[in-house]
C-alpha cells in the first residue's frame, strides 16, 4: 500500500497534462504501460531480495562489486533519493503557492513540509508505514467522490478515435509516469524490514495495477471533460477537474478537500524519500541513524527553493532531465547487479537466518 | 534523548539507584526479642515522636501465670471498639474460662493465638521491621512477655467516603457505584462483578517512604501474560519516595517519556474496570486514589464511554459518531474558521461573506487574535469554575458566559463569529468521556490555531500530519496506540466507530494478544418468535 501513495502523490497533478501533451486522446492507456517499468523494477528487486534475504540495497551492492565499486553505486543512489525529495518538496512549494498561498514565502512551505517529513522519518519506517495505512483510505475515498461527481460532466465522444496514431505515442509519453512506477525501487532498501518478505512481489504488483489503475481513471476523466487539448494547457489538469466541479448550488470547490488530502500523502512521500536518502548515506559511512538526517533535510530545503527558477523549468527536468536518471537507477542499476550477482554466484545472508 | 536530557537540566542522576536501593528497609531482618522491656524499648525508639501511635501496656493474668504484654497500633487506623471487644476483652477477663491453662511462657502465646482471640485475621511475626511496617499500615500488634514472636491483628478501619456516583463519568444508564479512595473497596467492588477465581489480585508496595499498596488485577488466561509480566517489571522499577496518587504511576510506567496523550487510561467506574479486564486489558488499582488505572489503552478508547455498551447498539453507535463529529469540532473548528476567513475566503458563500465583511469592518484585531483570545478567556474561565467552591462556580459562569460573550461584542472587541466557535469548542470539548484525553485537545486545538493562522489550511494538514506521526508513533504496553485503525485489523472495527450489538461481540480485541480470544458462542441473537415457534 506504501507503493500507491508514494506514486499517486506526484501522479495526480502532473500526469494527465505530460502525458495528454503527446498521446493525445489515448492518454489513459499510457499509465498501463508505464506501470510495466514498475513492474519490472518490482520483479528485479524482488529477485535481488530473494538472493540476499538479509541484506538491502547498499549492503549486498557492495559484496556483488566489491568495496570500491559497490560504494560508489550508494553514492549514485544518495544523490537519487537526495534529487527526488528536492523535486518532490519543489513540487509542492509549486502547487501550493500557486492554488491555495500564493504570498507565502517558498521557504516557509519548504520548511514546514520538511519538518513534518523529518519528523515521521526519525520516527522510523514503522511509523511511516502506518502513517500511511491510516491515510490511504481517505485518499482513496476523496479520489473515488471526485470520480463520482465528475461522472456527470463526461463526454465520451473526446475520447475518439483510439490510438489515433498508432501505439507510438502512447509509448514515448510513458516516458515520464514510468520513472515514478519505478519509484518502487525503494522497496530494495528495506527489505530485510519487511514481514512478509515472500508475499511483497505479489501485493507490490497489486499496489502498482492499483495506482495504475486510480491514474488511468484520472486521466480518462480529465480528457473526457475538457477534452485532451485543453487538459494539456493546463498545469493540474486533475486540480482543475475538481474546481470545477459543483454539485447543485450548494457543494462547491471541493478542491480544497482533494487538496488537504493530497499534502498527507506528500508528508509520506517526502519521509519515505528522505528515509532511504538518510539510510543510503547511513550505509555509506558508517555512521547513526540521526546524524545526518538533519543536514540532509537543510539541504533539501535549500535546494528545493533555490534551484529552480520557475514551473517551466521544473517541468523540463521533472520530464527530460529526470527520467533518465531515474530509470536508470530503478531498472538499470538492479539489472546490473542481478547479472553480476548471478555470474559471480554471490549468495549472502544465511547466515543470520540460521541464528 | 529529550528525556535525557530533561533529566540533566532538573539535576537528577539515574546513576544514583543503586546505592539508595541498598538503603531499602523491607528486605533486612531484625528480629524480635524474647524480652518484653527490650521490645517495647526498640519499639517507642523507632516510633518515636509519632504522637498517633499508642502504646497500651496491660497484664494477661491466666488461671496459672501473670504475663505482662502491650498492644501498639495507630490511632484512627484502627476500630477502637473492636480493639477492646476482641483483643482486649479476651485476654483480660475470658482468659480465666479457659480449661487448660497454659504453663510456660512459650505454649501461652500459641494457646493466646489460638484458643482466646476472636480475631478473623491473625498472623504472627518475628521481624522487627515487618512489625512496625505492618502498625503502620492499620494493624494491631500484641507482644507479649517471653516471646520472639508477636501477633498482628487486623482491626483496621479506615474512615473512608461512601461509595458515590462517579463524578467524572457519570451514566444515565448503567451503575451508579464509583471507586473510592480504599484499594480493598475498590477491588471488592471489581470482585462484585467478577465472580470467578481467575480474576487476580497481585499486591505490590511501591515508593521508598509512602509504601503505597498498589494491585495489579486481572483475569488470568484472558490477560496477555506479556501485559502482566510487563507490568510488573515497570512497577518493580519505581524507585520514587512517594506515590500519593495514580498519576504519579501513570507518569513512571508510562511507554513515551513526553507525549500529549494519555497513554494509560484511567477510570473512575468499577464498571468500566470490569469490562476491560474482560477484553483482556490488567487493571492497577492505586491505594487511596478513586481513579485507577487501565492498561493497555488505545485512542480509540478514550473516546467511549461505558455507557455505549448498556444502550442498544444502535443507540451506541449514532452517540459515538456524534461524538466522532465533536472531537473533529474540538479540536479543527477554530483553525478552520480563521483557516478559511483569513486564507480562503472563496470558500464562503458570497451572501454570509458580505455580511461577515461588514461586520468586521471596524474591528481592531485580525480573526486568528480574536479567536485566540476569546478562546483563552474561556480557557481561563474553564479552570476558574473547576478551583472554586461550587456555589461561587455558578458565578463565573454567568460572568463568562452572558458579559464577557455579550459584552465583548458590544464593545466591539471581537466579532460575533468568534464567540460562536469557542462556545462551539467547548461543547465539542465536553463530550470527550476522558478528561485527561480532553486536555491533550485542547492544547492541541491551539498548536493548530497556531498552523492554520499562518498558513492556512496547508498549516493544518501539516499540523494534523506531525499529529498523526505522533500517534502512529506511540505503543501503549506495547499496544499500537492508533490499533484497530492502523495496524488494521478489520475484525476490531466492530467496537470503535460503531458498536455492534451483543450478539456479534463474537471476538475480543485482537491486538490485546488474548490468549482466548473468542467472547461467545456464534448465533446466539435473538430470534423472531414465530421462527422460533417452527423449530420447536
Amino acid at each position: 500500500m506504501l507503493t500507491v501513495v508514494v506514486i499517486l502523490s506526484t501522479v495526480i497533478l502532473f500526469v494527465p497534462s505530460v502525458t495528454a501533451e503527446k498521446a493525445k486522446q489515448s492518454a489513459w492507456i499510457v499509465p498501463m504501460v508505464a506501470s510495466l517499468a514498475g513492474v519490472v523494477t518490482l520483479w528485479l528487486v524482488t529477485q535481488l531480495g530473494r538472493r540476499f534475504p538479509n541484506d538491502t540495497l547498499p549492503q549486498y551492492s557492495q559484496m556483488i562489486l566489491g568495496k570500491f565499486f559497490g560504494k560508489l553505486l550508494v553514492v549514485w543512489y544518495c544523490f537519487f533519493f537526495i534529487f527526488a525529495s528536492i523535486l518532490i518538496v519543489h513540487e509542492f512549494i509549486e502547487f501550493t503557492s500557486i492554488t491555495l498561498l500564493p504570498a507565502t514565502p517558498p521557504m516557509v512551505l519548504s520548511l514546514s513540509l520538511m519538518l513534518v517529513g523529518v519528523y515521521a522519518t526519525s520516527k522510523g519506517l514503522e511509523v511511516i508505514a502506518r502513517m500511511n495505512q491510516f491515510i490511504f483510505p481517505l485518499l482513496l475515498i476523496a479520489l473515488m467522490v471526485g470520480f463520482i461527481l465528475s461522472w456527470f460532466k463526461m463526454d465520451l465522444d473526446r475520447l475518439l478515435p483510439l490510438l489515433e496514431e498508432g501505439i507510438k505515442p502512447v509509448i514515448v509519453a510513458s516516458w515520464t509516469p514510468a520513472s515514478w512506477y519505478g519509484e518502487v525501487i525503494f522497496i530494495a532498501f528495506i527489505f530485510p524490514q519487511l514481514n512478509k518478505p515472500k508475499e511483497i512481489f505479489k501485493k507490490g504488483f497489486l499496489g502498482l495495477m492499483l495506482a495504475a489503475g486510480i491514474m488511468a481513471m484520472m486521466i480518462f476523466f480529465t480528457i473526457a471533460i475538457f477534452g485532451s487539448e485543453l487538459s494539456s494547457s493546463f498545469t493540474f489538469p486533475f486540480w482543475s477537474i475538481i474546481r470545477y466541479l459543483e454539485f447543485g448550488k450548494y457543494i462547491q470547490r471541493l478542491e480544497i478537500f482533494l487538496f488537504v488530502i493530497w499534502i498527507s500523502s506528500m508528508v509520506i512521500k517526502i519521509s519515505v524519500f528522505i528515509y532511504m536518502g538518510n539510510f543510503s548515506i547511513t550505509q555509506l559511512f558508517s555512521i547513526k541513524f540521526k546524524t545526518a538526517l538533519y543536514p540532509l533535510a537543510g539541504l533539501v530545503v535549500f535546494a528545493s527553493v533555490y534551484s529552480f527558477k520557475n514551473i517551466e523549468r521544473f517541468m523540463e527536468v521533472l520530464t527530460i532531465l529526470w527520467p533518465p536518471i531515474a530509470l536508470i537507477s530503478e531498472i538499470g542499476f538492479p539489472v546490473f547487479l542481478l547479472i553480476a550477482a548471478i555470474l559471480r554466484g554471490k549468495k549472502g545472508g544465511d547466515r543470520r537466518l540460521k541464528r | 534523548m529529550l528525556k535525557k536530557l530533561l533529566i540533566k537540566i532538573l539535576g537528577g542522576n539515574p546513576n544514583k539507584d543503586s546505592t539508595s536501593k541498598k538503603l531499602n528497609p523491607s528486605k533486612e531482618v531484625q528480629p524480635l526479642s524474647t524480652s518484653l522491656e527490650e521490645n517495647l524499648l526498640t519499639l517507642r525508639k523507632t516510633l518515636e515522636n509519632c504522637a498517633d501511635i499508642v502504646f497500651r501496656q496491660f497484664i494477661v493474668q491466666s488461671p496459672s501465670k501473670k504475663v505482662k504484654a502491650f498492644i501498639v497500633y495507630v490511632e484512627g487506623l484502627c476500630d477502637p471498639k473492636s480493639i477492646s471487644a476482641d483483643l482486649l476483652k479476651p485476654l483480660l477477663s475470658d482468659i480465666n474460662q479457659l480449661e487448660s491453662p497454659p504453663l510456660d511462657l512459650t505454649s501461652f502465646h500459641k494457646v493466646i493465638l489460638e484458643q482466646v482471640l476472636s480475631l478473623t485475621d491473625a498472623q504472627t511475626t518475628t521481624n522487627m521491621l515487618e512489625l512496625v511496617e505492618t502498625v503502620l499500615n492499620g494493624n494491631v500488634v500484641l507482644i507479649l512477655e517471653g516471646s520472639a514472636s508477636a501477633i498482628i491483628a487486623n482491626l483496621q478501619q479506615l474512615e473512608g467516603r461512601a461509595i458515590t456516583e462517579p463524578d467524572s463519568e457519570p451514566a444515565v444508564r448503567g451503575p451508579k457505584d464509583g471507586f473510592v479512595e480504599s484499594l480493598h473497596v475498590n477491588a471488592s467492588l471489581i470482585r462484585r462483578r467478577i465472580r470467578s477465581s481467575r480474576l487476580k489480585l497481585e499486591l505490590h508496595n511501591v515508593g521508598k517512604i509512602t509504601k503505597t499498596r498498589i494491585g495489579v488485577v486481572y483475569i488470568q488466561g484472558l490477560a496477555n501474560d506479556k501485559v502482566i509480566e510487563e507490568v510488573r517489571r515497570r512497577l518493580k522499577r519505581i524507585n520514587l519516595d512517594g506515590i500519593l496518587a495514580s498519576g504519579y504511576i501513570e507518569e513512571l510506567i508510562g511507554d513515551e517519556p513526553l507525549t500529549i496523550f494519555p497513554l494509560i487510561q484511567s477510570t473512575e467506574r468499577p464498571d468500566r474496570a470490569a469490562g476491560a479486564l474482560l477484553e483482556g486489558r490488567v487493571v492497577i488499582l492505586v491505594d487511596n486514589t478513586p481513579l485507577n488505572l487501565i492498561v493497555p489503552c488505545t485512542f480509540v478508547s478514550l473516546l467511549q464511554a461505558t455507557e455505549d455498551y448498556y444502550n442498544l447498539s444502535l443507540f451506541a453507535t449514532f452517540i459515538r459518531i456524534i461524538r466522532f463529529i465533536a472531537l473533529n469540532i474540538a479540536l479543527l473548528l477554530p483553525a478552520v474558521v480563521v483557516a478559511v476567513f483569513s486564507f480562503h475566503q472563496e470558500l464562503i458563500p458570497t451572501t454570509f461573506l458580505t455580511n461577515v465583511a461588514s461586520a468586521r469592518q471596524d474591528l481592531p484585531l485580525p480573526i486568528a487574535a480574536e479567536v485566540l483570545l476569546m478562546e483563552i478567556t474561556f480557557e481561563l474561565l474553564r479552570e476558574a469554575g473547576v478551583r472554586l467552591p461550587k456555589t461561587i462556580g455558578q458565578a463565573v459562569s454567568t460572568v463568562g458566559g452572558l458579559v464577557i460573550g455579550q459584552a465583548a461584542v458590544n464593545a466591539g472587541y471581537v466579532a460575533p463569529i468568534p464567540v460562536i466557535v469557542v462556545a462551539m469548542t467547548a461543547i465539542a470539548s465536553f463530550t470527550i468521556p476522558s478528561y485527561p484525553a480532553g486536555i491533550s485537545i485542547r492544547i492541541l486545538r491551539f498548536f493548530l490555531l497556531f498552523c492554520a493562522s499562518i498558513m492556512g489550511s496547508v498549516g493544518i494538514m501539516l499540523g494534523l500530519m506531525a499529529i498523526l506521526v505522533h500517534l502512529c508513533s506511540l505503543r501503549s504496553f506495547g499496544v499500537p496506540y492508533l490499533s484497530p485503525f492502523a495496524p488494521l485489523s478489520p475484525t476490531d472495527l466492530k467496537d470503535t466507530f460503531i458498536r455492534v450489538p451483543w450478539w456479534a461481540m463474537i471476538t475480543r480485541p485482537r491486538l490485546m494478544g488474548s490468549k482466548e480470544p473468542i467472547r461467545e458462542d456464534n448465533a446466539q441473537g435473538p430470534t423472531k418468535p414465530d421462527k422460533r415457534g417452527k423449530e420447536s
